[in-house]
């Protein structure tokens, strides 16, 4: 379902990834570790664009990433990006502006999921009203996790989403999100709760 | 009004004031300010007299081509100065930045002149040359002002301008909080002078003619018509400065691009 095809991607030096392939099967859990600076966050972002390919090509679902298909292949991805930067006045506006986008229109701002959802990653239902400003590190993770649910995408790319959650969030979301038999799912991550769970592959960059 | 001229004594009495705030920087220490204003007041004075030269030989010989060359040499110029001003590569934001100026005094001298001014003639430089270099001083400072703002602001908050595209936005959805940002820093203080006009300051332009004898009623019709042009002229070439440079600025992909920073920044 995603391939990575010989890509090379270097940044005015030495290649970070030099001919990498990798294959993801739909539904597949994939947990990316990795020493600081190998590329674990680089790899992510080449999926929907977000950095360019010296060489090599990306697929979703057998569509290559171009100019052209750019912009259905993000249609097809919630990313949760480290340290994740929401916008808008409150919380409320960030997620109703989500909605709003033209890609989104087909989408419902449904109170009841959101509710829902809050209610599922232990999100006080009063942070709807709450500024952006005023949120902490992991309410913030956790209301990009909620957009990224509300979105309907198939594919999640999650660069550390629990690093800010306390133990028993992080296995609560890490179960959430692996548990999901059609998602597929790639996280980086350095929290041993996403290993407990039996079925995600780990890869380990930097390493042969 | 005793005399409209000004002799040299009277001029070099008012050279003269710059004493009081250069000894307030020797005072407070910012001996590279006093340079600096020295520099500035030396350009100043020099550039103005070339001007009036030209001006004068201008407004006697009324040399189409020369004023076409004028007019072509002060957007030449403020679009570099716009460029150095913000920061950005020369080499890939001059283009678009020079056109959006073209396309935006054009407008305005076409419109003021058919419509607003009928008895001067299009290539009158004094309706030309004047009004032309007016707005493009005006329009400068709010592109200057708008294009900074836009591209530092996005490039303080890429990873948020990514997060957008990711959610689903289009480039143009992703743009659109930083386009109006810039928008409203750009224009914002021309909004602030027209409102506080009259009661606050009285405008240079204003003061020039009411100073060089010319009746206030007339002043304040001049006034009015410079002011909305300038406030359209400041809104319209900065949107169409950020439009035009949307292309060259961002990869097919929709990334910013490193290169349209100066590499010092």
């Amino acid at each position: 379902m995603i391939s990575y095809n010989n890509i090379c991607v270097a940044f005015n030096g030495p290649s970070l990834f030099d001919n990498l392939s990798l294959h993801i099967q739909k539904g597949e859990k994939l947990l990316i570790t990795g020493k600081s600076g190998v590329g674990k966050s680089t790899l992510l972002k080449v999926l929907p664009g977000f950095v360019p390919l010296n060489s090599g090509t990306v697929a979703l679902d057998s569509i290559v990433l171009k100019q052209k298909t750019l912009h259905s292949i993000r249609q097809k991805i919630a990313y949760v990006s480290q340290g994740v930067e929401l916008f808008g006045d409150n919380v409320e506006s960030f997620i109703k502006s989500v909605f709003s986008f033209k890609a989104n229109e087909h989408l419902q701002y449904n109170k009841e999921k959101i509710k829902t959802l809050f209610d599922q990653f232990e999100l006080p239902q009063v942070i709807l009203q709450r500024s952006i400003d005023e949120l902490s590190g992991g309410e913030k993770q956790r209301v990009a996790l909620v957009v990224a649910v509300m979105l309907e995408r198939p594919v999640f790319l999650l660069d550390e989403p629990t690093a800010a959650l306390d133990v028993h969030l992080k296995q609560k979301v890490a179960s959430y999100f692996l548990e999901n038999p059609d998602w597929t799912v790639i996280v980086i991550s350095h929290d041993h709760q996403w290993t407990k769970n039996t079925g995600i592959t780990i890869i380990e960059l930097g390493e042969n | 009004m005793p005399n409209n001229e000004l002799s040299f004594i009277a001029m070099g009495l008012c050279l003269f004031l710059l004493v009081l705030p250069l000894s307030l920087c020797y005072v407070a220490g910012l001996r590279s300010l006093i340079t600096d204003t020295l520099f500035a007041v030396v350009r100043m004075v020099g550039q103005l007299l070339l001007v009036a030269m030209l001006l004068k030989y201008l407004f006697t010989s009324n040399n189409m081509l020369l004023i076409i060359a004028w007019i072509l040499t002060m957007v030449i110029f403020a679009s570099s100065t716009v460029v150095k001003n913000c920061n950005l590569n020369l080499k890939y934001l001059f283009m678009p930045v020079l056109l959006s100026f073209f396309i935006t005094l054009f407008f305005l001298l076409v419109y003021l002149n058919v419509f607003v001014l009928g008895d001067y003639s299009f290539f009158d430089p004094r309706f030309l040359i004047v009004i032309g270099g007016m707005l493009l001083g005006n329009s400068l400072r709010c592109t200057i002002v708008g294009l900074s703002q836009f591209y530092n602001d996005l490039k303080n908050s890429h990873k948020q301008y990514l997060y957008t595209l990711s959610l689903g936005a289009t480039r143009i959805e992703a743009l659109a909080p930083y386009f109006r940002t810039s928008l409203s820093s750009a224009i914002r203080p021309t909004v602030a002078s027209m409102a506080s006009m009259g009661i606050v300051f009285i405008p240079g332009m204003m003061t020039g003619q009411i100073l060089g004898g010319s009746n206030p009623m007339l002043a304040i019709q001049y006034q009015v018509m410079i002011m909305i042009s300038i406030f359209t002229v400041g809104m319209l070439s900065t949107a169409l400065g950020i439009l035009f440079s949307l292309k060259i600025s961002f990869t097919p992909y929709g990334i910013l691009r490193d290169c349209i920073f100066n590499k010092k920044d």
